[in-house]
């Protein structure tokens, strides 16, 4: 797609986001507005509010430690670009432009990444195309797939309702997902030092982000006919040496910057874990551990935290060929599990679909999903109006809602995952071959199962 | 004991040669002492009523109980205990106490109307606590206070009170304790040689419980610690109805070192234990009054119920003080009772005492207003505060407070505001303007975030109001959902916020009825006046200047989540990551194949397979795989 095509999107995605942070602009905390979308629990969570932010810098100027309260777990390094911004008088009205600016980056990269990994896919469909069925040649991807993709992933980006409210309430998250499109980037032209700097900055940033590593060593590790102990020394390591230098640096520096004083690593990376505050969100966490029995907290926390990363080994051994989906997975996965999740990090995956389009055949559920989708969105803000507000309702219906959301993407990541398997198994044996069993055996019950 | 004057006798029971040294030491001590104890007496008791109309139609009542002692030190006769409690004094050794005062009340103390609280450190709705300990002693060279002894020993205290009170003060703990750096200092002499000044809220401890319900079960075991109960003397006024009909009632305990008379420094100050009783009556609606809307009569005997029938033999002075300042009406009690009139402090004092309104057998004191009282016309006093909460909704709101001073020339003041951990309070919010929005810069800002289930927020300001204007202090904060199990029974009632303190010196005592921050009694401060009338009114110190104003404590609402719901949720929320767990699962250990046909038919033919395949001869029952069955697939594999 010629430049000139993205314009429009690209200045009404601009316009979308300026429009729904000019209702954030000047309302305080003490005068709630539901329509201000730096204010709902549905986007701004504790990890990624500005208000949080601003919170911080403000106890930093007051020279107090700002991680000796509760409220800011920004890491110091952003809070440290947070006091800078905000330092200067000439950029206070500019302050939102500087978020959209970078969803608007991500956007572009995410465009980047889309036809990248199209481009991985055609070569692979390429080099394996002997390995194919003879019918599979209809389910093969197309080369036209190329001027298309990254046309979508864009448009789907920038009219992510999710992503513009989150730029739009300036959210932190924003920074996250410039990051993870970053490290995506750097991943798939397997540029390792890259993949690992912008990889130690999501996860200095917000932690899960750390299981990425792991599709980034399949990424290096696919089609080497290398040993094992080779993989180690050469792969392995190294993406472990120079992601933790990374990551190492990051962390000195902040401890630098923090006066040498450590208290941050408890206020974000140990908040992220141990999840002691429950305001409500749109992620599973909250209502379940305000309901908690006191002796089983620790236990659960553990369980629902290991529940977040369990997935990965099982998944990097089966996607071991297809390293993106392996981390949209996992990145989908962590939206879903994460313990103070928004509506950034849901959009985030969301808007990366188009890239996975090519899977869209094989699924079952993607209308199911999208209905879901729909109605939870539409009714978790009424709902929460309800409890908070109306007092007409209670905790029960939010959370209700907030189940549903989560099994909704749950469904989408499995569906896809089963697209995935379907359309491997078809390549490899033709997508007639359910009809030609049934002839041959005369019995119409054939099926392909999971077993 | 005969009625009449206390002998000066030790106590019955003390072995001879300990009641010779105890003798001795008294008469040794006595002798440097100064007028107001009694030569022979280490201890002295008195007790005084003030009765004050307010602006507003209302009689305040302020009774004031003082016990005065030699300090107990290390001599024999200062361990020795005839009037003051014994249990005060220890409390006081057993935890290094400098000084304590406590109040507990109900009922908000309205400024705007009823003038500046006659209890010096103020009184708000619920409990409140402040000590001062003693620093440690011999005290460190570089002055570094154990701030975790302090906070032990804080602990042990309120513990102890508790017990001693009746009263919930137990729930002190680091949630609702604070040590403000600006608002508060010791009342009474401090020792010259302790660093009071540089290190000294590291010694102090601030708690507050607005919540505390004040009841019959606090006033007892308070009314134990006079040296008369309530079996004589002003005390035997203090019943459990009369009292908790009033619009407003504190309690009050407080303990400190005063000098003997007056004045900051001596050679041998003596340990001062003052309990007082605050009462607000509206005399309109006693049933007295009923038939005339404008009657406002009052006499002790219709609030309280009953007449003084006795004095507390124990007491030094006993007096019944009436503040005669407007006029408003005329005293009866028996011709030639001989009382006192004091222009003193900007008022008209009449005392009487209460041993001679007894001699000629009244035991009624009856107030009559000259004229029916004209509401409407209240002067507010010129610097007074309200607070409030603003928002709506479970999430967010903000806490205003609103001062004003009505004085012609700037006010400094001290703001301290205690909010609870729950509510997460937004530094960065804090907005000081006047009622024209013009900005406040203020002085001196001291904010210490909260942590979860372990500090308030507290924050001290200093700042200047600008001459008559209002000024506004308003921070906002986020609604923090808490565990279920940590909501009161009640939890729609809602959560208390503990008052905001504003301290301040103001250029004049108007308004004021609390006395000079040296004296012990009404009666040493009102004739203090008459003794140096000639400079009385202008040489008042800063000390005596200084008010303290409680705002109205706050009921604020959290969002509460579903109480009977746990195991619903807990299941719901494992079942949800359970639809995750098992699909995932499948995906990750099971390959895609190709099942033909479903299970052979027929019941024979089904127990015969259930049977094989118990015996581990499935092998030919079993569906044949893909491979056996296309060619493609076996090519492939």
């Amino acid at each position: 797609m010629s430049a000139t095509s993205l314009m429009i999107p690209y200045w009404l995605g601009i316009a979308l986001r300026i429009y729904f942070s000019s209702s954030s602009a000047s309302t305080g905390l003490a005068s709630p507005d539901a329509f201000n979308p730096a204010q709902r629990v549905e986007i701004a969570t504790p990890l990624n509010a500005y208000h949080r932010l601003t919170e911080g810098v403000a106890l930093f100027n007051q020279g107090l430690d700002p991680y000796s309260g509760v409220l800011c777990h920004e890491p110091p390094l952003f809070l440290k670009l947070g006091q800078w911004v905000q330092g200067r008088r000439a950029w206070a009205k500019k302050i939102p432009a500087f978020f959209i600016m970078f969803d608007l980056l991500t956007a572009a990269l995410v465009g980047l990444l889309a036809r990248l990994v199209v481009q991985r896919l055609l070569q692979r469909q390429n080099e394996e195309s002997d390995s194919y069925h003879k019918d599979a040649a209809e389910l093969l991807l197309e080369q036209t797939a190329l001027d298309s993709v990254d046309f979508t992933a864009q448009l789907s980006y920038l009219f992510n309702p999710f992503l513009i409210l989150s730029s739009a309430g300036q959210t932190t998250t924003v920074f996250d997902n410039f990051f993870l499109a970053l490290f995506l980037v750097a991943m798939l032209k397997k540029n390792r030092i890259g993949a690992c700097l912008f990889l130690a900055l999501a996860v200095y940033k917000s932690f899960y982000p750390i299981m990425l590593l792991v599709p980034l060593m399949v990424m290096f590790m696919e089609g080497s006919k290398k040993s094992w102990r080779q993989e180690l020394t050469t792969n392995v390591l190294p993406t472990l040496v120079i992601f933790c230098g990374f990551l190492v640096g990051l962390l000195w520096m902040s401890y630098m910057i923090m006066g040498r004083n450590p208290s941050f690593l408890w206020a974000t990376y140990g908040f992220i874990l141990s999840v002691p505050e429950l305001t409500p969100n749109m992620g599973l966490f909250w209502y379940f551990f305000t309901e908690m029995f006191e002796h089983f907290r620790v236990f659960f926390v553990c369980t629902f935290q290991i529940n977040a990363f369990i997935y990965v080994i099982p998944l990097a051994i089966k996607l071991r060929h297809d390293p993106f989906l392996l981390a949209f997975t996992l990145i989908g996965l962590t939206a879903i599990f994460k313990s103070y999740p928004s509506y950034g990090d849901v959009g985030f995956y969301l808007a990366l679909l188009p890239i996975l389009s090519h899977l869209f055949p094989y699924t079952k559920q993607l209308f199911v999903v999208a209905v879901m989708l729909t109605v939870t969105t539409v009714l978790g803000p009424i709902l929460y109006h309800l409890w908070i507000y109306n007092g007409s309702a209670n905790a029960n219906y939010f959370f209700a809602i907030n189940l549903v959301f989560g099994t909704a993407q749950i469904f989408l990541l499995t569906d896809l995952l089963f697209a995935y398997l379907k359309r491997e198994f078809y390549l490899i044996n033709g997508y007639k071959i359910l009809n030609q069993v049934n002839e041959s055996t005369q019995k119409p019950h054939a099926r392909i199962v999971l077993t | 004991m005969p009625a009449g004057r206390p002998l000066p006798s030790a106590g019955q029971g003390t072995p001879g040669p300990c009641l010779l040294a105890a003798l001795m030491g008294v008469t040794l001590w006595a002798a440097g002492q100064a007028a107001t104890v009694p030569s022979g007496s280490t201890e002295s008791f008195h007790e005084e009523a003030l009765f004050k109309p307010l602006a507003n139609g209302q009689v305040l009542v302020h009774f004031r109980f003082t016990t005065l002692k030699a300090d107990p030190g290390q001599d024999a006769a200062g361990r020795h205990f005839r009037l003051f409690p014994r249990s005060m004094a220890e409390l006081m050794a057993a935890h290094d106490l400098r000084e304590l005062d406590l109040s507990l009340s109900r009922g908000v103390w309205r400024e705007a109307a009823m003038g500046y609280h006659p209890r010096l450190w103020g009184s708000p709705p619920g409990a409140r606590v402040q000590a001062w300990f003693e620093p440690e002693s011999p005290p460190a060279p570089d002055h570094v206070v154990q701030a975790d002894s302090v906070a032990r020993r804080w602990d042990r205290l309120t513990n102890a009170l508790s017990g001693q009170l009746c009263a919930s003060l137990n729930f002190f703990d680091a949630t609702s304790t604070l040590c403000p750096r600006f608002s508060f200092q010791p009342a009474g002499i401090s020792p010259l040689d302790h660093p009071w000044e540089n290190n000294a809220s590291a010694h102090f401890q601030l708690g507050y419980l607005p919540r505390e319900n004040v009841c019959t079960e606090n006033l007892t075991p308070w009314k134990k610690l006079l040296p008369c109960q309530s079996k004589r003397g002003l005390a035997s006024l203090l019943h459990a109805a009369p009292i908790h009909r009033t619009n407003h009632h504190s309690l009050g305990l407080s303990l400190r070192h005063v000098c003997p008379s007056g004045v900051a420094h001596c050679s041998h100050p003596l340990l001062e234990l003052v309990q007082d009783v605050t009462l607000v009556f509206r005399p309109h609606q006693m049933p007295e009054n009923a038939r005339d809307d404008s009657a406002s009569a009052w006499s002790i005997r219709s609030l309280f119920g009953i007449g003084l029938t006795s004095a507390c033999p124990m007491a030094e002075s006993s007096q019944l003080l009436f503040d005669v300042t407007d006029d408003l009406y005329h005293l009866q009690w028996p011709e030639g009772v001989p009382d006192r009139v004091y222009e003193a402090d900007g008022r008209r004092v009449r005392a009487v005492h209460l041993d001679h309104l007894l001699e000629r057998g009244s035991s009624n004191v009856i107030a009559n207003y000259r004229q029916p009282v004209i509401y409407g016309l209240i002067p507010a006093p010129r610097l007074h505060a309200h607070r409030y909460v603003v928002g709506h909704g479970q999430a967010q709101g903000g806490i205003v407070t609103k001062i004003t001073n009505r004085h012609s020339e700037p006010l400094a003041v001290v703001f301290l505001d205690v909010i609870p951990w729950y509510l997460r309070t937004y530094f960065h919010t804090l907005r000081i303007q006047t009622d024209q929005g013009m900005t406040i810069r203020p002085h001196r800002v001291d904010f210490s975030p909260a942590r979860d289930r372990d500090r308030p927020y507290v924050l001290e300001v200093v700042l200047t109001l600008p001459p008559q204007s209002v000024s506004q202090i308003s921070i906002d904060f986020e609604k923090s959902i808490l565990k279920w199990l940590e909501y009161p029974p009640d939890a729609n009632h809602g959560f208390y916020v503990s008052s905001a303190l504003i301290t301040a010196v103001l250029p004049d005592r108007r308004n004021f009825t609390h006395i000079g921050r040296y004296y012990s009694t009404y009666d040493q401060w009102l004739e203090s006046f008459s003794i140096t009338s000639s400079n009385a009114s202008t040489a008042e110190p800063r000390s005596d200047r200084v008010v303290r104003i409680f705002t109205e404590s706050l009921l604020i609402n959290l969002p509460t989540p579903d109480f009977s719901m746990p195991y619903n949720v807990i299941c719901l929320a494992c079942t949800v990551v359970a639809l995750a767990f098992g699909p995932l699962h499948n995906i990750t250990t099971k390959d895609l194949r190709l099942d033909v046909g479903p299970e052979p038919e027929g019941i024979v033919q089904r127990v015969k397979a259930k049977v094989t395949g118990i015996l581990g001869r499935s092998q030919p029952l079993s569906p044949p795989t893909p491979a056996e069955t296309d060619p493609t697939l076996e090519e492939r594999q």
